[in-house]
């Protein structure tokens, strides 16, 4: 096999392809929670760059290549750090059901009106299982599914957003979804 | 009863009549501008706190208050009235959506209220996608690409690579015991990592830290030795202790055995 190019452009489209990988990475803390990304400071490390600058430069650049394919490049705030990850612009098929999607949106429901960063379990069974929308166990299930793909975190009993609510859901979409959710279910 | 019933609602609605003949009489007179925006904000505010608090006025009462913006608007339409009329009408619509969710809500079951719920949160979402890249704690000096050497390959080596490759197959590979013994002095092996151990004999040691002292070979002769008897390991939480002697069963309490799975760190020097 023979590669014939500019030596130059290689090791750009070798840092790139790694940059990738390392954007669209999945993994645990030492608490067990779904971070995605990389956080700033070691994506800056990894790549020797020095300011925030250089570090826009070297992704712009691969935002470039990554925009024909339908995805980009987002930051977000979580824990007290700034990440990097890669996210599509458009629809895929989704990791949720319908009845996990519902619970998420009442989260956010919640969490948007409230003030606060969480909602109160309590809240949360208040309103859908003394509502009769779901039951108790299909609120435990739809919980557990919703931490073990980074939607939310459990803080002491409480419920506050993980990194993919995030990401996925910017802030003025998290006011749409809940104004529908008030709209339909309060 | 009936009857009693039917002259209230007839007078709800004389009076809600009569309402409606004040405020037209009331806009026929001329406003001075600053009323106009009072009202106007009235109507905007009043709408607005009912919306937040998920209040649903009847369809008449929107009626008239449409009625009255229409009015005041054709009289007086500086930029600020017009920016409060199109607030106001925002609201209206708002308040017509809520009317509408509530009908409709009545008559629908409460999954398919969860249904569109979800959907409402499915369509708002950009999906965060991940390559097959879980666990990817340590990333490499990104900066520094490694060098690919460039290769070209002609017929005349391919025919001379598949030539040695058939010369290859037709030899016989299998080793024999002895070969496998002399290649690998075993013996020399078990003597070198007892030797490692000796200085951390009787002695609780993390687990993990075995991966920095053994190289992987070294671990599966340990593997070994501790099955021949040579050494004799008990494990504490992440710690472990090796001994030459069997601790007795009144002194280890309780014990099972478990497997640990290491893979070594270190390398071959």
């Amino acid at each position: 096999m023979t590669y014939k190019g500019d030596s130059s452009e290689l090791s750009l489209d070798e840092e790139l392809a790694e940059l990738v990988a390392v954007l669209s990475t999945r993994w645990r803390d030492e608490n067990g929670i779904l971070r995605i990304g990389v956080d700033e400071s070691r994506l800056k490390e990894a790549l020797g760059v020095k300011n925030r600058d250089e570090l826009s430069d070297k992704l712009s650049k691969l935002q470039r290549k990554l925009t024909p394919l339908g995805l980009e490049i987002t930051r977000y705030f979580f824990d007290k750090k700034f990440y990097f990850c890669i996210r599509t612009i458009y629809g895929v098929p989704s990791e949720l059901s319908d009845i996990e999607y519902a619970l998420l949106g009442v989260i956010i429901y919640y969490i948007e009106t409230s003030g606060s960063d969480f909602v109160t379990r309590k809240q949360l069974e208040i309103s859908l299982v003394d509502g009769h929308y779901m039951n108790l166990y299909q609120l435990e299930q739809s919980l557990k599914t919703l931490e073990l793909f980074g939607y939310i975190v459990k803080r002491r009993g409480n419920v506050a957003y993980g990194p993919r609510t995030l990401i996925e859901f910017e802030e003025d979409r998290r006011r749409a979804i809940a104004e529908e959710v008030k709209a339909w279910l309060i | 009863m009936g009857d009693r019933d039917g002259k209230l609602t007839d007078n709800k609605d004389i009076n809600k009549e009569k309402e409606v003949v004040e405020i037209k009489e009331q806009l026929m007179t001329p406003l001075p501008p600053r009323e106009i925006v009072k009202k106007l904000w009235d109507i905007a505010k009043k709408y607005e706190l009912a919306i937040k608090s998920s209040e649903i006025f009847p369809i008449e009462e929107t009626e008239q208050d449409r009625n009255i913006v229409n009015t005041l608007f054709s009289r007086y339409a500086d930029l600020r009235t017009k920016i409060l009329d199109a607030r106001i009408v925002l609201n209206f619509v708002t308040m017509q959506r809520l009317r509408d969710i509530h009908v409709i809500s009545k008559y629908l079951d409460k999954s398919e209220i969860l249904r569109y719920i979800a959907y409402q949160v499915k369509r708002r979402g950009s999906p965060v996608i991940s390559f097959p890249a879980y666990g990817f704690y340590k990333h490499t000096k990104l900066s520094k690409s490694s060098q690919i050497i460039s290769t070209e390959i002609n017929e005349s080596d391919i025919s001379e690579f598949k030539e040695k490759i058939s010369e290859l197959l037709s030899e016989d590979l299998t080793l024999s015991d002895d070969e496998v013994l002399e290649n690998q002095n075993f013996e020399n092996l078990r003597n070198s990592v007892l030797l490692k151990l000796e200085h951390l004999l009787n002695r609780p040691i993390a687990i993990e830290k075995l991966k920095q002292i053994l190289t992987p070979l070294e671990l599966n002769v340990l593997s070994q030795i501790l099955r021949d008897n040579l050494l004799f390991a008990y494990k504490i939480g992440r710690k472990i202790i090796f001994s030459k002697q069997k601790i007795s069963k009144l002194e280890r309490g309780n014990t099972f055995y478990e497997t640990v799975v290491l893979e070594g760190e270190k390398h071959d020097v």
